[in-house]
């Protein structure tokens, strides 16, 4: 999202109002995160194999992006099955391996998928200001739009600056190891970080001042509702009392 | 004649202990180009920053095109005649894209989508950077930041222009648009700098800040 590259601009859902697909976006992902029966979480997957279908993007890239996401799943199928009460598949010395933490573990992985590609597919052909611009039109809390904005904004100079600090620890010769002195230094670079990371906060936001931000983020391109969008939320709509339906039959 | 620029015994300080300006008087007119130098930590860019209003005073009185600045409405109404270019341009850079990041001013001053697209056009063109801009900003190279830095604010049709530090990190290609840029233009600006032949080429008066105070 941060330099939309990885989305093909001439999709047709770039030309889907951005409103729109927020708003859809936001149901579809409430309804997929709630959902507990594995018939209902299949019937869900078929919008993000449909957008894969329209193939409006860089499959190494979305790719590269849910590996990041799996890693972090990969963690909950080891310690779900040896946490989640349930008949036990396998055990080892006292440790019990449940089929239910297996299962658990699986919808979770299905459910985290689905969302992450239908929220890349949906939003990530948008720049952020254009995302801050349509929630200012949702009616969305400024005071969100700025924190998220300010996300954004800083993960990318945070993760810069981190760079850049630890690039300035390995010249001088640092190697960590399990001492006092690497957990030292490493609590310097986290303090250092907060407070260059505040500074940078600071003079930003003067910045914007000076160009006569006044708590409104406007945007080149902009939104007017066309007769396809209409069409496009009824489909949607549709799409999204159907999940609805199908959740309740499949209970 | 008044002064763009009129600061009246501007006191400001950070800490009780250490007073960064003391008293300090300053004018600058219509189309004068003034270089502000001073030894590191002398209170050059903090002097900009109260000129802004974007730091309290602790006494004295600051006007603004004839105006007596009181308050932050006083301020938010004038500022936006002055552009003001920071040390790192990674400060004033946030919107993805060349093009977004120099149309921000213009809508925030209520230009309409194609209007602040035309008039951030024709800036980067005025500074022969518009093969930029399509371009990611935190992607480009220091010279082309400053640059598109320096056309953040062009974009907005400012009287004033504070440059801290322009030439910092900028070669020499860039260097030379910056220098064209500043020997054409028919606005006032002060620049902090610590590049004498830049200074030399681009001012016609130098004022040092020492002790709290201007010296001409």
């Amino acid at each position: 999202m941060i330099d939309s590259k990885f989305i093909n601009s001439d999709s047709f859902i770039a030309n889907i109002d951005p409103r729109v697909r927020i708003i859809f976006c936001f149901s579809y992902s409430l309804i997929v995160a709630l959902l507990h029966n594995i018939n209902a979480v299949y019937f869900s997957l078929t919008l993000p194999i449909f957008l894969m279908l329209t193939k409006s993007i860089n499959f190494s890239n979305l790719f590269k992006r849910l590996s990041v996401v799996n890693g972090f799943i990969f963690i909950l199928w080891i310690f779900l099955p040896l946490s989640y009460p349930g008949d036990t598949l396998y055990h080892f010395k006292s440790l019990n391996f449940t089929k239910q933490g297996l299962e658990y573990a699986y919808l979770i992985t299905l459910k985290s998928n689905a969302i992450v590609i239908t929220t890349i597919f949906l939003l990530g052909i948008s720049s952020f200001i254009e995302i801050a611009h349509a929630l200012e039109h949702l009616k969305v809390p400024k005071k969100l739009i700025f924190l998220l904005f300010f996300c954004y904004r800083y993960i990318h100079d945070i993760s810069l600056q981190y760079k850049k600090l630890q690039n300035s620890i390995k010249i001088r010769g640092f190697s960590p190891k399990t001492n006092l002195f690497t957990y030292k230094t490493y609590a310097y670079l986290v303090g250092i970080l907060i407070i260059k990371s505040y500074d940078r906060a600071q003079r930003v936001i003067k910045a914007m001042l000076c160009r006569g931000f006044n708590g409104t983020f406007f945007t080149l391109k902009h939104f007017t509702f066309k007769k396809s969008d209409l069409i496009y939320s009824i489909i949607g709509g549709c799409y999204i009392i159907t999940l609805l339906g199908a959740t309740i039959c499949f209970h | 004649m008044f002064p763009l620029i009129e600061l009246r015994n501007i006191s400001f300080s950070y800490t009780p202990a250490k007073t960064i300006l003391k008293d300090l008087n300053f004018q600058l007119f219509k189309g004068e180009k003034v270089a502000l130098l001073g030894e590191n930590g002398s209170g050059k860019t903090t002097l900009f920053h109260i000129i802004m209003g974007l730091l309290p005073v602790n006494s004295g009185e600051i006007y603004l095109f004839g105006n007596l600045m009181k308050t932050e409405e006083d301020f938010k109404k004038y500022r936006i005649k002055i552009g003001f270019l920071f040390q790192d341009s990674d400060d004033q850079l946030f919107s993805p894209t060349v093009i977004d990041d120099v149309a921000f001013g213009p809508l925030n001053i209520g230009f309409k989508g194609e209007e602040a697209r035309n008039i951030a056009e024709e800036t980067l063109k005025k500074l022969k950077i518009y093969h930029l801009k399509d371009r990611i900003t935190y992607k480009l190279s220091g010279g082309e930041k400053r640059m598109v830095a320096l056309a953040t604010i062009l974009a907005m049709n400012p009287e004033i222009l504070l440059l801290d530090e322009p030439t910092n990190g900028v070669d020499k290609k860039h260097l030379n648009l910056l220098i064209d840029f500043l020997k054409d233009t028919n606005l006032s600006f002060i620049i902090i700098s610590h590049d004498e032949n830049f200074i030399n080429q681009v001012t016609k008066k130098k004022v040092l800040l020492q002790h709290g105070k201007i010296i001409s």
